[in-house]
Protein backbone atom coordinates (compact mmCIF):
# COMPACT_ATOMS: atom_id res chain seq x y z
CA UNK A 1 0.00 0.00 0.00
CA UNK A 2 2.65 2.54 0.71
CA UNK A 3 4.57 1.97 -2.40
CA UNK A 4 1.20 2.73 -4.89
CA UNK A 5 0.95 5.94 -2.53
CA UNK A 6 4.91 6.37 -3.57
CA UNK A 7 4.28 5.96 -7.34
CA UNK A 8 0.81 7.88 -7.38
CA UNK A 9 2.12 10.90 -5.72
CA UNK A 10 5.45 12.27 -6.04
CA UNK A 11 5.53 15.51 -3.66
CA UNK A 12 7.37 17.53 -5.70
CA UNK A 13 6.83 16.78 -10.10
CA UNK A 14 9.51 18.77 -11.36
CA UNK A 15 12.06 17.10 -8.48
CA UNK A 16 12.72 14.34 -10.46
CA UNK A 17 11.42 14.97 -14.04
CA UNK A 18 14.10 18.71 -14.35
CA UNK A 19 14.43 19.85 -18.10
CA UNK A 20 17.84 18.93 -17.66
CA UNK A 21 17.28 15.09 -17.46
CA UNK A 22 18.33 13.39 -21.22
CA UNK A 23 15.93 12.59 -23.19
CA UNK A 24 15.04 8.63 -23.39
CA UNK A 25 14.95 7.46 -27.12
CA UNK A 26 11.54 7.00 -28.37
CA UNK A 27 9.43 8.22 -25.66
CA UNK A 28 7.22 10.98 -26.33
CA UNK A 29 7.96 14.17 -23.32
CA UNK A 30 4.57 14.02 -22.17
CA UNK A 31 4.75 10.26 -21.31
CA UNK A 32 7.76 10.61 -19.43
CA UNK A 33 6.70 13.72 -17.42
CA UNK A 34 3.66 12.95 -14.72
CA UNK A 35 0.28 14.70 -15.17
CA UNK A 36 0.25 17.11 -12.61
CA UNK A 37 3.34 18.79 -14.06
CA UNK A 38 1.27 18.94 -17.16
CA UNK A 39 -1.83 20.38 -15.88
CA UNK A 40 0.49 23.15 -14.20
CA UNK A 41 1.39 23.69 -17.59
CA UNK A 42 -1.69 23.90 -19.47
CA UNK A 43 -2.83 26.60 -16.98
CA UNK A 44 0.08 28.53 -17.10
CA UNK A 45 0.41 28.18 -21.50
CA UNK A 46 -3.75 29.46 -21.17
CA UNK A 47 -2.60 32.42 -18.61
CA UNK A 48 -0.04 33.56 -20.92
CA UNK A 49 -1.82 32.86 -24.58
CA UNK A 50 -4.68 35.16 -22.23
CA UNK A 51 -2.24 37.70 -21.31
CA UNK A 52 -0.77 37.94 -24.94
CA UNK A 53 -3.90 37.32 -27.35
CA UNK A 54 -5.20 41.54 -25.07
CA UNK A 55 -1.99 42.88 -25.77
CA UNK A 56 -1.34 42.17 -29.42
CA UNK A 57 -4.77 43.33 -29.74
CA UNK A 58 -6.09 39.58 -30.83
CA UNK A 59 -9.20 40.21 -28.79
CA UNK A 60 -9.88 43.50 -26.45
CA UNK A 61 -8.72 43.49 -23.22
CA UNK A 62 -12.32 45.73 -22.53
CA UNK A 63 -13.98 42.23 -22.59
CA UNK A 64 -11.97 39.52 -21.43
CA UNK A 65 -9.62 41.39 -19.38
CA UNK A 66 -6.23 39.71 -18.86
CA UNK A 67 -4.64 37.99 -16.20
CA UNK A 68 -2.46 41.26 -15.39
CA UNK A 69 -5.85 43.28 -15.06
CA UNK A 70 -7.11 40.80 -12.97
CA UNK A 71 -4.55 41.48 -10.36
CA UNK A 72 -4.40 44.71 -10.40
CA UNK A 73 -8.21 44.80 -9.78
CA UNK A 74 -7.80 42.30 -7.01
CA UNK A 75 -5.06 43.86 -5.31
CA UNK A 76 -7.36 47.10 -5.49
CA UNK A 77 -10.50 45.34 -3.88
CA UNK A 78 -8.64 43.62 -1.22
CA UNK A 79 -6.81 47.44 -0.51
CA UNK A 80 -10.39 48.91 -0.69
CA UNK A 81 -11.55 46.29 1.66
CA UNK A 82 -15.06 45.74 0.27
CA UNK A 83 -14.20 42.44 -0.23
CA UNK A 84 -14.02 41.60 3.57
CA UNK A 85 -17.57 42.36 3.41
CA UNK A 86 -18.45 41.26 0.32
CA UNK A 87 -16.80 37.97 1.85
CA UNK A 88 -18.17 38.16 5.24
CA UNK A 89 -21.99 38.59 3.62
CA UNK A 90 -21.82 35.90 1.31
CA UNK A 91 -20.24 33.30 3.47
CA UNK A 92 -22.96 33.72 5.66
CA UNK A 93 -25.20 33.30 3.25
CA UNK A 94 -23.49 30.52 1.80
CA UNK A 95 -22.82 28.69 5.53
CA UNK A 96 -26.40 29.25 6.84
CA UNK A 97 -28.20 28.00 3.98
CA UNK A 98 -25.66 25.49 3.31
CA UNK A 99 -25.86 24.00 7.45
CA UNK A 100 -29.81 24.05 6.97
CA UNK A 101 -29.62 21.75 4.23
CA UNK A 102 -27.27 19.26 5.37
CA UNK A 103 -28.99 19.52 8.57
CA UNK A 104 -32.19 19.13 6.93
CA UNK A 105 -31.23 17.10 3.94
CA UNK A 106 -29.32 14.04 5.60
CA UNK A 107 -31.74 12.86 8.13
CA UNK A 108 -34.54 13.56 5.72
CA UNK A 109 -32.94 11.43 3.29
CA UNK A 110 -32.14 9.03 5.01
CA UNK A 111 -35.79 8.73 6.57
CA UNK A 112 -36.93 8.85 3.08
CA UNK A 113 -34.82 5.97 1.66
CA UNK A 114 -35.41 3.88 4.99
CA UNK A 115 -39.78 4.34 5.16
CA UNK A 116 -41.63 3.64 1.72
CA UNK A 117 -44.73 5.66 2.67
CA UNK A 118 -42.44 8.70 4.14
CA UNK A 119 -40.76 8.20 0.33
CA UNK A 120 -44.58 7.42 -1.25
CA UNK A 121 -45.69 10.96 0.69
CA UNK A 122 -42.59 12.97 -0.41
CA UNK A 123 -41.28 12.19 -3.43
CA UNK A 124 -43.19 13.83 -5.44
CA UNK A 125 -42.45 17.59 -4.30
CA UNK A 126 -38.92 16.36 -3.96
CA UNK A 127 -38.97 15.23 -7.74
CA UNK A 128 -40.62 18.15 -8.94
CA UNK A 129 -38.35 21.01 -6.76
CA UNK A 130 -35.12 18.37 -8.26
CA UNK A 131 -36.16 18.63 -12.05
CA UNK A 132 -36.93 22.61 -11.74
CA UNK A 133 -34.83 25.28 -12.18
CA UNK A 134 -34.67 26.06 -8.67
CA UNK A 135 -33.44 29.52 -9.51
CA UNK A 136 -36.56 30.50 -10.93
CA UNK A 137 -38.19 30.70 -7.24
CA UNK A 138 -35.49 33.79 -6.09
CA UNK A 139 -38.58 36.44 -7.09
CA UNK A 140 -41.01 34.69 -5.12
CA UNK A 141 -38.50 34.52 -2.61
CA UNK A 142 -38.03 38.28 -2.06
CA UNK A 143 -41.86 38.12 -2.09
CA UNK A 144 -41.92 36.18 0.97
CA UNK A 145 -38.62 37.20 2.66
CA UNK A 146 -38.36 40.82 1.57
CA UNK A 147 -34.72 42.28 0.14
CA UNK A 148 -32.16 40.91 2.78
CA UNK A 149 -30.32 38.17 3.74
CA UNK A 150 -33.26 36.10 4.68
CA UNK A 151 -34.14 35.08 0.77
CA UNK A 152 -30.69 34.47 0.13
CA UNK A 153 -30.11 31.91 2.83
CA UNK A 154 -33.47 30.24 1.53
CA UNK A 155 -31.88 30.35 -2.25
CA UNK A 156 -28.52 28.78 -0.83
CA UNK A 157 -30.72 26.47 1.40
CA UNK A 158 -33.31 24.89 -1.74
CA UNK A 159 -30.40 24.57 -4.55
CA UNK A 160 -27.92 22.69 -1.86
CA UNK A 161 -31.00 20.38 -0.12
CA UNK A 162 -32.07 18.42 -3.31
CA UNK A 163 -29.02 17.52 -4.23
CA UNK A 164 -27.92 16.13 -1.13
CA UNK A 165 -31.30 14.52 -0.92
CA UNK A 166 -31.73 12.96 -3.79
CA UNK A 167 -27.84 11.58 -3.29
CA UNK A 168 -28.69 10.14 0.74
CA UNK A 169 -31.76 8.82 -0.91
CA UNK A 170 -30.18 6.40 -3.14
CA UNK A 171 -27.63 5.88 -1.24
CA UNK A 172 -29.66 4.35 1.33
CA UNK A 173 -31.97 2.53 -1.41
CA UNK A 174 -28.73 0.90 -2.83
CA UNK A 175 -27.31 -0.89 0.16
CA UNK A 176 -26.86 -4.27 -0.19
CA UNK A 177 -29.89 -6.33 0.11
CA UNK A 178 -28.14 -9.23 1.17
CA UNK A 179 -26.25 -7.01 4.13
CA UNK A 180 -29.57 -6.80 5.51
CA UNK A 181 -30.48 -10.19 5.99
CA UNK A 182 -27.29 -10.49 7.50
CA UNK A 183 -28.49 -7.96 10.25
CA UNK A 184 -31.68 -9.35 10.37
CA UNK A 185 -30.29 -13.14 10.63
CA UNK A 186 -28.77 -12.46 13.55
CA UNK A 187 -31.43 -10.87 15.19
CA UNK A 188 -30.97 -7.31 14.95
CA UNK A 189 -33.68 -4.93 15.65
CA UNK A 190 -34.74 -2.32 12.43
CA UNK A 191 -32.84 0.31 14.70
CA UNK A 192 -29.15 -1.86 14.68
CA UNK A 193 -29.71 -2.86 10.92
CA UNK A 194 -30.14 1.19 10.28
CA UNK A 195 -26.96 1.98 12.22
CA UNK A 196 -24.37 -1.00 11.66
CA UNK A 197 -25.59 -1.84 7.77
CA UNK A 198 -27.33 1.35 6.35
CA UNK A 199 -25.61 4.33 7.70
CA UNK A 200 -22.02 3.00 7.26
CA UNK A 201 -22.93 1.75 4.21
CA UNK A 202 -24.97 5.30 2.79
CA UNK A 203 -21.82 7.33 3.61
CA UNK A 204 -20.01 7.79 0.42
CA UNK A 205 -23.43 9.12 -1.38
CA UNK A 206 -24.12 10.89 1.83
CA UNK A 207 -20.37 13.18 0.73
CA UNK A 208 -21.26 12.56 -3.12
CA UNK A 209 -23.94 14.59 -2.07
CA UNK A 210 -22.51 17.31 0.68
CA UNK A 211 -20.17 17.74 -2.80
CA UNK A 212 -22.41 19.04 -5.25
CA UNK A 213 -24.46 20.93 -2.55
CA UNK A 214 -21.23 22.79 -2.15
CA UNK A 215 -21.35 23.79 -6.33
CA UNK A 216 -25.22 24.19 -6.19
CA UNK A 217 -25.45 25.73 -3.29
CA UNK A 218 -22.97 28.69 -4.09
CA UNK A 219 -25.04 28.96 -7.55
CA UNK A 220 -27.55 29.99 -5.24
CA UNK A 221 -25.62 32.40 -2.98
CA UNK A 222 -24.43 34.13 -6.08
CA UNK A 223 -27.92 34.01 -8.17
CA UNK A 224 -29.56 35.38 -4.81
CA UNK A 225 -27.56 38.61 -4.75
CA UNK A 226 -27.71 39.49 -8.51
CA UNK A 227 -31.74 40.50 -7.85
CA UNK A 228 -32.42 43.05 -4.43
CA UNK A 229 -28.93 43.23 -3.30
CA UNK A 230 -26.21 45.92 -2.43
CA UNK A 231 -23.68 43.96 -1.35
CA UNK A 232 -21.86 40.54 -1.57
CA UNK A 233 -20.08 38.88 -4.37
CA UNK A 234 -22.70 38.09 -6.74
CA UNK A 235 -23.47 41.92 -6.13
CA UNK A 236 -19.96 42.86 -7.24
CA UNK A 237 -19.96 40.70 -10.38
CA UNK A 238 -23.41 42.06 -11.44
CA UNK A 239 -22.34 45.36 -10.92
CA UNK A 240 -18.69 44.72 -12.49
CA UNK A 241 -20.29 43.57 -15.49
CA UNK A 242 -22.83 46.25 -15.12
CA UNK A 243 -19.74 49.19 -15.20
CA UNK A 244 -18.31 46.82 -17.87
CA UNK A 245 -15.34 46.42 -15.45
CA UNK A 246 -14.63 42.73 -16.59
CA UNK A 247 -11.21 42.34 -14.36
CA UNK A 248 -13.34 42.97 -11.06
CA UNK A 249 -15.95 40.81 -12.32
CA UNK A 250 -13.10 37.94 -13.14
CA UNK A 251 -12.09 38.69 -9.56
CA UNK A 252 -14.75 38.04 -7.41
CA UNK A 253 -15.94 34.80 -9.68
CA UNK A 254 -12.55 33.46 -9.11
CA UNK A 255 -13.42 33.88 -5.40
CA UNK A 256 -16.24 32.16 -5.76
CA UNK A 257 -14.29 29.53 -7.49
CA UNK A 258 -11.80 28.89 -5.06
CA UNK A 259 -13.74 28.88 -2.13
CA UNK A 260 -15.97 25.98 -4.13
CA UNK A 261 -12.72 24.71 -4.59
CA UNK A 262 -11.69 24.51 -1.20
CA UNK A 263 -14.22 23.36 0.55
CA UNK A 264 -15.46 20.32 -2.18
CA UNK A 265 -11.27 19.45 -1.51
CA UNK A 266 -11.81 19.08 2.44
CA UNK A 267 -14.71 17.13 1.47
CA UNK A 268 -12.88 14.84 -0.56
CA UNK A 269 -10.37 14.32 2.03
CA UNK A 270 -12.80 13.36 4.40
CA UNK A 271 -14.57 10.99 2.06
CA UNK A 272 -11.00 9.17 1.73
CA UNK A 273 -11.09 9.52 5.42
CA UNK A 274 -14.20 8.01 6.09
CA UNK A 275 -13.88 5.22 3.33
CA UNK A 276 -10.69 3.77 4.30
CA UNK A 277 -11.97 0.22 3.54
CA UNK A 278 -12.61 1.05 -0.75
CA UNK A 279 -8.55 0.28 -0.91
CA UNK B 1 -31.34 -35.86 20.79
CA UNK B 2 -32.48 -32.12 22.27
CA UNK B 3 -31.57 -30.54 19.17
CA UNK B 4 -33.59 -32.14 16.41
CA UNK B 5 -34.24 -30.28 13.92
CA UNK B 6 -38.14 -31.67 12.59
CA UNK B 7 -39.11 -30.53 9.25
CA UNK B 8 -42.92 -31.79 8.67
CA UNK B 9 -44.91 -31.17 6.20
CA UNK B 10 -43.31 -27.89 4.84
CA UNK B 11 -45.26 -25.80 2.27
CA UNK B 12 -43.77 -22.56 1.27
CA UNK B 13 -45.66 -20.42 -1.61
CA UNK B 14 -45.32 -16.69 -2.05
CA UNK B 15 -47.32 -13.83 -3.93
CA UNK B 16 -46.27 -13.22 -7.40
CA UNK B 17 -48.13 -11.00 -9.82
CA UNK B 18 -51.23 -10.99 -10.58
CA UNK B 19 -52.20 -11.74 -6.88
CA UNK B 20 -51.12 -15.48 -7.54
CA UNK B 21 -49.00 -17.78 -5.50
CA UNK B 22 -46.34 -19.24 -6.42
CA UNK B 23 -45.80 -22.67 -4.64
CA UNK B 24 -41.97 -23.16 -4.20
CA UNK B 25 -42.05 -25.90 -1.66
CA UNK B 26 -44.81 -28.37 -1.81
CA UNK B 27 -44.41 -30.51 0.91
CA UNK B 28 -41.20 -31.04 2.82
CA UNK B 29 -40.52 -33.24 5.57
CA UNK B 30 -36.87 -34.29 7.15
CA UNK B 31 -35.42 -35.05 10.10
CA UNK B 32 -32.18 -34.18 10.75
CA UNK B 33 -30.18 -34.95 14.33
CA UNK B 34 -28.46 -32.85 16.35
CA UNK B 35 -24.61 -32.77 15.14
CA UNK B 36 -25.65 -33.92 11.48
CA UNK B 37 -25.08 -32.40 8.47
CA UNK B 38 -27.44 -32.71 5.48
CA UNK B 39 -27.03 -31.28 2.07
CA UNK B 40 -29.86 -30.82 -0.01
CA UNK B 41 -29.32 -31.27 -3.47
CA UNK B 42 -31.77 -30.77 -6.70
CA UNK B 43 -32.02 -29.12 -9.94
CA UNK B 44 -31.92 -25.27 -10.33
CA UNK B 45 -35.00 -23.64 -9.16
CA UNK B 46 -36.39 -26.77 -7.21
CA UNK B 47 -37.11 -24.73 -4.23
CA UNK B 48 -33.99 -25.96 -1.91
CA UNK B 49 -32.67 -22.19 -1.68
CA UNK B 50 -36.34 -21.03 -0.69
CA UNK B 51 -36.38 -24.00 1.87
CA UNK B 52 -33.59 -22.84 3.43
CA UNK B 53 -34.25 -19.38 3.84
CA UNK B 54 -37.36 -20.53 5.93
CA UNK B 55 -35.43 -22.66 7.72
CA UNK B 56 -33.25 -19.32 8.62
CA UNK B 57 -36.50 -17.33 9.14
CA UNK B 58 -36.26 -14.67 6.52
CA UNK B 59 -39.23 -16.58 4.72
CA UNK B 60 -42.43 -17.77 5.90
CA UNK B 61 -43.60 -21.05 5.42
CA UNK B 62 -47.13 -20.97 4.46
CA UNK B 63 -48.54 -24.70 6.19
CA UNK B 64 -46.89 -27.46 8.00
CA UNK B 65 -44.35 -27.15 10.84
CA UNK B 66 -40.46 -26.74 11.56
CA UNK B 67 -39.05 -27.13 15.24
CA UNK B 68 -35.57 -27.42 16.79
CA UNK B 69 -35.17 -29.26 19.76
CA UNK B 70 -39.36 -29.41 20.25
CA UNK B 71 -39.37 -25.60 19.25
CA UNK B 72 -41.21 -23.82 16.86
CA UNK B 73 -38.84 -21.80 13.96
CA UNK B 74 -42.14 -20.14 12.89
CA UNK B 75 -41.66 -16.22 12.64
CA UNK B 76 -38.82 -13.96 13.30
CA UNK B 77 -34.45 -14.83 12.77
CA UNK B 78 -33.17 -15.91 15.86
CA UNK B 79 -29.68 -16.19 17.74
CA UNK B 80 -30.08 -20.29 17.23
CA UNK B 81 -29.90 -19.98 13.82
CA UNK B 82 -26.60 -18.76 11.33
CA UNK B 83 -26.12 -18.55 7.83
CA UNK B 84 -23.40 -18.70 5.50
CA UNK B 85 -24.43 -16.63 2.17
CA UNK B 86 -23.17 -17.72 -0.99
CA UNK B 87 -21.87 -14.22 -2.01
CA UNK B 88 -19.59 -13.41 1.41
CA UNK B 89 -22.11 -10.52 2.31
CA UNK B 90 -19.54 -9.17 4.36
CA UNK B 91 -19.82 -5.34 5.71
CA UNK B 92 -17.01 -3.98 3.33
CA UNK B 93 -16.34 -1.15 5.69
CA UNK B 94 -15.50 -3.56 8.72
CA UNK B 95 -12.02 -5.43 9.10
CA UNK B 96 -12.18 -9.27 9.02
CA UNK B 97 -12.38 -9.81 12.68
CA UNK B 98 -15.18 -6.99 13.15
CA UNK B 99 -17.20 -8.94 10.82
CA UNK B 100 -16.74 -11.73 12.19
CA UNK B 101 -17.84 -10.39 15.78
CA UNK B 102 -21.11 -8.47 14.39
CA UNK B 103 -23.28 -10.81 15.32
CA UNK B 104 -21.87 -11.12 18.88
CA UNK B 105 -22.55 -7.13 18.75
CA UNK B 106 -25.99 -7.33 17.70
CA UNK B 107 -27.01 -9.82 20.50
CA UNK B 108 -25.31 -7.49 23.10
CA UNK B 109 -22.11 -9.95 23.82
CA UNK B 110 -19.32 -7.51 26.08
CA UNK B 111 -17.05 -5.95 23.01
CA UNK B 112 -13.86 -7.70 24.76
CA UNK B 113 -15.64 -11.14 25.08
CA UNK B 114 -16.54 -10.23 21.41
CA UNK B 115 -13.18 -9.60 20.36
CA UNK B 116 -11.79 -12.93 21.99
CA UNK B 117 -14.08 -15.34 20.72
CA UNK B 118 -13.84 -13.80 17.11
CA UNK B 119 -10.31 -13.96 16.89
CA UNK B 120 -10.48 -17.87 17.97
CA UNK B 121 -12.91 -18.35 14.83
CA UNK B 122 -10.18 -16.23 12.73
CA UNK B 123 -7.63 -18.47 14.07
CA UNK B 124 -10.45 -21.55 13.39
CA UNK B 125 -10.42 -20.87 9.95
CA UNK B 126 -6.97 -20.18 9.31
CA UNK B 127 -7.25 -16.36 8.59
CA UNK B 128 -4.48 -15.52 11.39
CA UNK B 129 -2.75 -12.56 10.41
CA UNK B 130 -5.27 -11.26 8.43
CA UNK B 131 -8.03 -9.59 10.61
CA UNK B 132 -7.35 -5.93 10.42
CA UNK B 133 -7.44 -6.46 6.87
CA UNK B 134 -11.05 -5.38 4.58
CA UNK B 135 -13.10 -7.73 3.15
CA UNK B 136 -12.02 -5.44 -0.47
CA UNK B 137 -8.51 -6.99 0.45
CA UNK B 138 -9.28 -10.46 1.05
CA UNK B 139 -9.15 -13.30 -1.84
CA UNK B 140 -12.86 -14.82 -2.60
CA UNK B 141 -11.62 -17.89 -0.65
CA UNK B 142 -10.98 -15.86 2.58
CA UNK B 143 -13.86 -13.71 2.40
CA UNK B 144 -15.92 -17.06 2.38
CA UNK B 145 -13.35 -18.00 5.28
CA UNK B 146 -14.91 -15.09 7.47
CA UNK B 147 -18.08 -15.16 6.31
CA UNK B 148 -17.98 -19.26 7.78
CA UNK B 149 -16.48 -17.56 10.99
CA UNK B 150 -18.94 -14.74 11.32
CA UNK B 151 -21.90 -17.55 11.31
CA UNK B 152 -19.71 -19.73 13.43
CA UNK B 153 -18.92 -17.25 16.23
CA UNK B 154 -22.74 -17.47 17.84
CA UNK B 155 -22.62 -20.93 18.05
CA UNK B 156 -25.88 -21.62 16.37
CA UNK B 157 -28.06 -24.36 17.31
CA UNK B 158 -28.40 -24.55 13.26
CA UNK B 159 -25.80 -23.53 10.73
CA UNK B 160 -27.28 -22.69 7.28
CA UNK B 161 -24.91 -22.82 4.29
CA UNK B 162 -26.32 -21.65 0.71
CA UNK B 163 -24.35 -22.59 -2.11
CA UNK B 164 -21.29 -21.21 0.10
CA UNK B 165 -18.56 -21.92 -2.38
CA UNK B 166 -20.33 -21.67 -5.94
CA UNK B 167 -18.87 -18.49 -6.50
CA UNK B 168 -15.27 -19.43 -6.31
CA UNK B 169 -13.24 -20.96 -9.06
CA UNK B 170 -12.33 -24.70 -8.64
CA UNK B 171 -9.01 -24.86 -7.03
CA UNK B 172 -10.11 -22.96 -4.39
CA UNK B 173 -13.34 -24.53 -4.03
CA UNK B 174 -12.22 -27.99 -3.61
CA UNK B 175 -9.46 -26.49 -0.66
CA UNK B 176 -12.60 -24.93 1.01
CA UNK B 177 -14.66 -28.03 0.82
CA UNK B 178 -11.65 -29.53 2.79
CA UNK B 179 -11.56 -26.78 5.01
CA UNK B 180 -15.14 -26.90 5.70
CA UNK B 181 -14.83 -30.65 6.36
CA UNK B 182 -12.33 -30.14 9.21
CA UNK B 183 -13.91 -26.57 10.74
CA UNK B 184 -17.37 -29.26 11.30
CA UNK B 185 -15.51 -32.06 12.59
CA UNK B 186 -13.78 -29.61 15.09
CA UNK B 187 -16.95 -27.91 15.57
CA UNK B 188 -19.74 -30.26 15.15
CA UNK B 189 -23.32 -28.02 14.36
CA UNK B 190 -26.16 -29.09 12.73
CA UNK B 191 -25.80 -28.25 9.91
CA UNK B 192 -28.04 -27.88 6.69
CA UNK B 193 -25.95 -27.15 3.05
CA UNK B 194 -27.91 -26.61 -0.59
CA UNK B 195 -25.70 -27.41 -3.04
CA UNK B 196 -25.37 -27.82 -7.02
CA UNK B 197 -22.30 -30.08 -6.93
CA UNK B 198 -22.80 -33.48 -5.93
CA UNK B 199 -19.13 -34.32 -5.14
CA UNK B 200 -19.22 -31.70 -2.51
CA UNK B 201 -22.45 -32.82 -1.17
CA UNK B 202 -20.81 -36.54 -1.08
CA UNK B 203 -17.71 -35.30 0.89
CA UNK B 204 -19.87 -32.92 3.68
CA UNK B 205 -22.79 -34.44 3.93
CA UNK B 206 -24.05 -37.79 6.57
CA UNK B 207 -27.19 -37.32 4.65
CA UNK B 208 -27.84 -35.81 1.25
CA UNK B 209 -31.72 -35.14 0.58
CA UNK B 210 -32.10 -35.07 -3.34
CA UNK B 211 -35.29 -33.05 -4.09
CA UNK B 212 -38.36 -33.22 -6.67
CA UNK B 213 -37.78 -30.57 -9.59
CA UNK B 214 -40.01 -27.30 -8.16
CA UNK B 215 -42.06 -27.57 -5.97
CA UNK B 216 -40.08 -29.28 -3.61
CA UNK B 217 -40.56 -32.42 -2.34
CA UNK B 218 -38.23 -34.84 -0.59
CA UNK B 219 -37.58 -37.43 -3.50
CA UNK B 220 -34.58 -39.52 -2.01
CA UNK B 221 -32.92 -39.31 1.25
CA UNK B 222 -29.30 -40.85 0.76
CA UNK B 223 -26.87 -41.93 3.78
CA UNK B 224 -23.58 -40.99 3.36
CA UNK B 225 -21.99 -44.39 5.16
CA UNK B 226 -18.08 -42.97 4.96
CA UNK B 227 -15.79 -42.92 7.52
CA UNK B 228 -15.86 -39.77 10.13
CA UNK B 229 -13.26 -37.62 10.51
CA UNK B 230 -13.23 -38.09 6.77
CA UNK B 231 -10.79 -36.28 4.95
CA UNK B 232 -9.91 -35.94 0.93
CA UNK B 233 -8.75 -39.46 0.92
CA UNK B 234 -12.47 -40.25 0.63
CA UNK B 235 -12.99 -38.39 -2.82
CA UNK B 236 -10.62 -41.98 -4.05
CA UNK B 237 -12.97 -44.08 -2.26
CA UNK B 238 -15.17 -46.52 -4.50
CA UNK B 239 -18.22 -46.05 -2.53
CA UNK B 240 -17.78 -41.95 -3.41
CA UNK B 241 -18.37 -42.54 -6.44
CA UNK B 242 -20.80 -44.58 -6.15
CA UNK B 243 -22.55 -42.45 -4.02
CA UNK B 244 -22.21 -39.72 -6.97
CA UNK B 245 -23.45 -41.88 -9.28
CA UNK B 246 -26.42 -42.46 -7.80
CA UNK B 247 -27.61 -39.02 -6.51
CA UNK B 248 -26.77 -37.99 -10.06
CA UNK B 249 -29.08 -40.64 -11.49
CA UNK B 250 -32.03 -39.33 -8.87
CA UNK B 251 -31.32 -35.80 -9.95
CA UNK B 252 -31.16 -36.71 -13.85
CA UNK B 253 -34.27 -38.69 -13.58
CA UNK B 254 -36.37 -35.37 -12.28
CA UNK B 255 -35.46 -33.35 -15.89
CA UNK B 256 -32.58 -31.14 -15.94
CA UNK B 257 -33.21 -28.21 -17.48
CA UNK B 258 -30.16 -26.89 -19.40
Amino acid sequence: MTSAVETVRPEKPGAETGPVSPPAKGIPFYRRTNHRLISVLAVALFLILWEVSGRVGIVSPFFVSSPSGVVTAGIEYFQSGLVWTDMKISGLEFVIGYVLAVVVGIPLGLAMGWYKTLHAALSPFVDFLFSTPRVAFLPLLIVWMGVGIAPKVALVFIMAVLPLLMSVISGVKTVDKTLLSVGKLFGASQLTVFRTIVLPGSVPSIIAGLRVAVGTGLIGMVVGELYASSEGLGYRIVEAGQLFQTDRLFVAAIIVAIAGVLLSGALARLEKRLSAWRS
Amino acid sequence: MSNTLQIRNVQVEYPVADAKLFKAVEDVSLDIAEGEFVCLVGTSGCGKSTLLNVLAGLLQHTSGSITLGGESLKGQPSNRRAMVFQSAALLPWRRAIDNVSYGLEVQGVDRKVARARAQEMINLVGLSGHEQKFPGQLSGGMQQRVNLARALVTNPDLLLLDEPFAALDAQTRRLMQEELVRIWQERPHTSVLVTHQISEAVFLADKVAVLTRGPARVKEIVEIDLPRPRDPSVFRDPKFRAYEERIWDLVVAEGVAI
